[in-house]
């Protein structure tokens, strides 16, 4: 069980709602990290976008981007 | 969070030790840019820079720097919380099981397998797959952790008219119903999915989690799982 208690699409705000339903669509699940970023909403909001903007196919290959992240991640020790 | 985007094995493989594998020289240097700005960002070479700015122009080293950014802000986020892993998309999940059910040579050890996967993929705190004899459940096949804790027991058999019906149940622990007795300890609700073999009840699946009210809300996707692998599983049941 995480630290922070994860939020379900009842506990949240509509706004914050319509992003989860949007990422039960895409994904078929919420990310738990989301779910917890959920207790301040504006965070989410903005954390998303820029989440999404990010790793959108841009000026890097999508691939390279990929194996960035997967580097990071080791070197910080999180399997999430 | 980083695996969804569907880095190559072998690229993985080599992210564990990039020094030992073979990366062309562009990608390289994006690697060396990632390490420098995790470890130790304030002493960043002007060496790393030029051969960055010999493969890549100014927005796609800025792109880079991004992505780097964001997942070490993401990473640590996930470390102080503890975030738990999220689980795997159904879809791909019963695709596994599909999979591992191909064996049809040997069927018990491939319904054994397919439970494996399908408790690993949505961390169960327990599975386990039962065939319906006479007037009780016997367990043909059991994933998750139900054994080795204390308090937690193998179940030998249940109650058929757990089933009755026909249709799922949701079940509450420590409410409980009459006939089920948790497989594990720290269970706190359980998911009965009847499995049915030519249009007849044959078993059960039963998962349990730890979470008060799994199954329920975003869980209802975790009920459809369940149900769509116990349409799978009773071919071979």
């Amino acid at each position: 069980m995480g630290r922070i208690r994860r939020l379900s699409s009842r506990d949240v705000e509509p706004g914050i709602r319509e992003l989860f339903a949007k990422f039960l669509k895409e994904r078929g699940n919420i990310p738990n990290m989301f779910r917890t970023v959920a207790h301040c909403p504006e965070i989410l909001t903005t954390m998303v976008a820029h989440f999404r903007t990010v790793l959108s196919p841009g000026a890097v290959p999508t691939g390279l981007k990929e194996m960035l992240a997967v580097r990071v991640s080791r070197l910080n020790d999180c399997d999430y | 969070m980083a695996k969804q985007f569907g880095v190559s094995d072998e690229a993985m493989a080599g992210l564990h030790d990039p020094a030992r594998h073979s990366f062309p020289p562009d990608q390289r240097a994006a690697i060396e840019m990632a390490d420098a700005m995790t470890q130790g960002s304030g002493a960043i070479s002007d060496e790393l820079f030029e051969r960055l700015s010999r493969h890549f122009n100014e927005a796609q080293i800025v792109e880079m720097a991004a992505v780097i950014g964001l997942f070490n802000y993401f990473n640590r986020f996930n470390n102080m919380f503890q975030t738990e892993i999220t689980l795997m998309d159904p879809d791909v999940l019963i695709h596994r099981v599909e999979e591992a059910l191909a064996n049809e040579e040997d069927p018990a050890g491939a319904l054994k397998n397919a439970v494996a996967v399908l408790a690993h993929g949505r961390r169960y705190a327990s599975l386990a797959l039962f065939r319906v004899e006479g007037a009780r459940l016997a367990a043909v096949a059991i994933g998750g952790h139900p054994v080795g804790q204390p308090g937690d027991s193998v179940p030998v058999a249940l109650r058929a008219d757990l089933v009755e019906g026909g249709t799922t149940r949701i079940i509450a622990i420590p409410d409980g119903v009459p006939g089920y007795q948790p497989m594990a300890a720290a269970a706190r609700s359980v998911c009965v999915v009847p499995v049915r073999k030519h249009d007849r009840l044959a078993g059960a699946l039963i998962a349990e989690q730890e979470r008060p009210e799994a199954f329920n809300d975003e869980d209802e996707e975790d009920r459809r799982l369940l149900e769509g692998a116990a349409v799978i599983l009773g071919r071979l049941l």
